[in-house]
């Protein structure tokens, strides 16, 4: 099926309502598009679509045009949206449940400096059990090449014995590790041999 | 009283003096912190943005270290706090997945708190009162709860998410006198602070001058990544000084402030008998 919304032309996917659903623990489509959520996002200023068209979007099932938005990677997670949702929606499992269907399909490129966050944030989880600040720092630096942000902020922090040099670790972290892979290996509505998710820029998750 | 301790991975970097104080507060509460064994992460936000099964698989593991001392847990970071409480509502509400994971039953119904939660009720308003020996009526702190304390209601249960009291009634029981201010539930931003450092700079400025407007002379958290945020993205020529609840409680019922890490913040190493606050 062809969808005409504000000019653009997308072609809507039926099935995407259900596995966003599946995914969320939400029912989408009870969304009744009051605009709440979008009143009271603090990271409006950052997204292309507004909470509220994300969830209309899935409704549609404008798989890429969700997917493949700047909004879901920009969703600070605050939880505002899901504390006010007249229809008790949790909104931000629904972001979580579009990043994670956006990255295990390898659609990125709305906002690779967050994907690399989070990856290298649970990569130094994935080795060690625990997060490791400078370990995760310096991986984001490799994969955004951007080397010079914050490096003030840094050796502040480290001045005030704030950076730890040496980190720490679980003595469980094969456990660890083992639980966040196949975490990022369960795939919806199947039983099958799970997927492998795509690994980006230089990704080792 | 034994409280089962979950520092989280910050107390060890970013907010060492969070730990610092919650533990040197205890201590003078007579409070029994044992640390949960072999702890690991929470995952924080990244776990759940790659995928919505990866929070619950790593918290049911550290629900099933804390199960074996049998005592409620205190997870002083909000990020933590939150990611335990939702999981362990998910895990209560799907038993196949805490099958799965091997949760036993008694971790699915430990009471897991935050810092102002433990307060409010070990030791207490009262007590807590009763316990002041340093004069620090001087702060007029805004009481700063952001996200992840409160919110989603459904999975944390505590306080109210849009007019919360608690940091209020603590802070008013050791003397301070905090101002009522309109940002004491946003959203600071910190998720984003290494990705969108400008967003986020905007976010702190605002949450600051709303607390300024009001006459507040310090912001007082509960959070090391809120405090972390509130101090590095304050851009502002007179930067309004944050600190932690467990500093300010500490410090009014007499711990020095030496043993509370006060010297590792970035805006204000100051805080009893500081001028000009």
């Amino acid at each position: 099926m062809r969808v005409l919304d504000q000019g653009r032309e997308s072609t809507s996917h039926p099935e995407f309502v259900d596995l966003i659903c599946e995914l969320s623990g939400e029912d989408v489509r009870k969304c009744y598009q009051c605009g709440k959520c979008t009143a009271g996002c603090p990271a409006m200023e950052e997204m292309d679509l507004a909470p509220s068209q994300v969830m209309r979007g899935v409704q549609a099932g404008l798989k890429d045009l969700v997917l493949d938005s700047r909004s879901i990677w920009c969703c600070a997670g605050c939880q505002t949206c899901a504390a006010r949702c007249p229809k008790g929606l949790d909104l931000c499992h629904v972001m979580k449940a579009l990043t994670s269907e956006a990255y295990a399909e390898g659609r990125t490129s709305a906002a690779p400096d967050v994907v690399a966050f989070h990856q290298s944030f649970m990569d130094t989880v994935g080795v060690l059990g625990r997060n490791y600040e400078l370990g995760m720092i310096g991986l984001m630096k490799l994969r955004t090449r951007n080397f010079f942000q914050d490096i003030g902020l840094g050796m502040k922090l480290f001045a005030k014995g704030k950076i730890n040099l040496l980190p720490d670790y679980v003595k469980g972290n094969a456990e660890v590790r083992r639980l966040i892979r196949e975490s990022l290996a369960k795939r919806p509505h199947t039983g099958e041999t799970p997927v492998p998710p795509v690994a980006q820029g230089g990704g080792s998750l | 009283m034994t409280i089962a301790y979950f520092p989280g991975c910050s107390a060890a970097s970013t907010g060492r003096e969070f730990a610092e104080s919650t533990e040197a507060l205890c201590e003078a509460l007579g409070l029994a912190l044992v640390e949960i064994p072999d702890w690991n992460c929470c995952g924080a936000t990244s776990a759940g943005v790659l995928s919505p099964h990866m929070s619950a698989a790593l918290n049911s593991r550290n629900l099933k270290q804390a199960a074996a001392l049998d005592a409620p847990i205190l997870a002083p970071c909000a990020a933590c706090y939150n990611r335990l409480k939702t999981a362990q509502l998910e895990l209560r509400e799907k038993p196949a997945l805490a099958a799965e994971y091997e949760v036993p039953a008694k971790a699915l119904n430990t009471r897991i708190m935050n810092l102002p939660e433990m307060l409010l009720e070990y030791p207490g308003l009262e007590r807590l009162a009763e316990m002041v020996k340093v004069d620090l009526s001087y702060l007029h702190p805004g009481a700063y709860y952001g996200c992840l304390m409160l919110r989603p209601p459904k999975a944390v249960q505590f306080d109210d998410a849009e007019q919360p009291t608690s940091m209020e009634r603590i802070l008013t029981a050791v003397g301070l006198h905090p101002v009522d201010w309109c940002a004491r539930t946003e959203c600071c931003g910190a998720s984003l602070a290494s990705t969108r450092p400008g967003y986020v700079t905007n976010q702190v400025g605002k949450i600051v001058s709303c607390a300024k407007r009001s006459e507040a002379n310090c912001l007082v958290a509960a959070c090391p990544l809120c405090v972390l945020n509130l101090e590095s993205r304050q851009a502002e020529p007179e930067p309004l000084p944050v600190f932690y609840l467990s500093e300010i409680v500490a410090a009014a019922i007499g711990v020095a402030p030496e043993k509370l890490g006060t010297q590792r913040h970035l805006l204000s190493k100051a805080l009893v008998g500081a001028k000009g606050h």
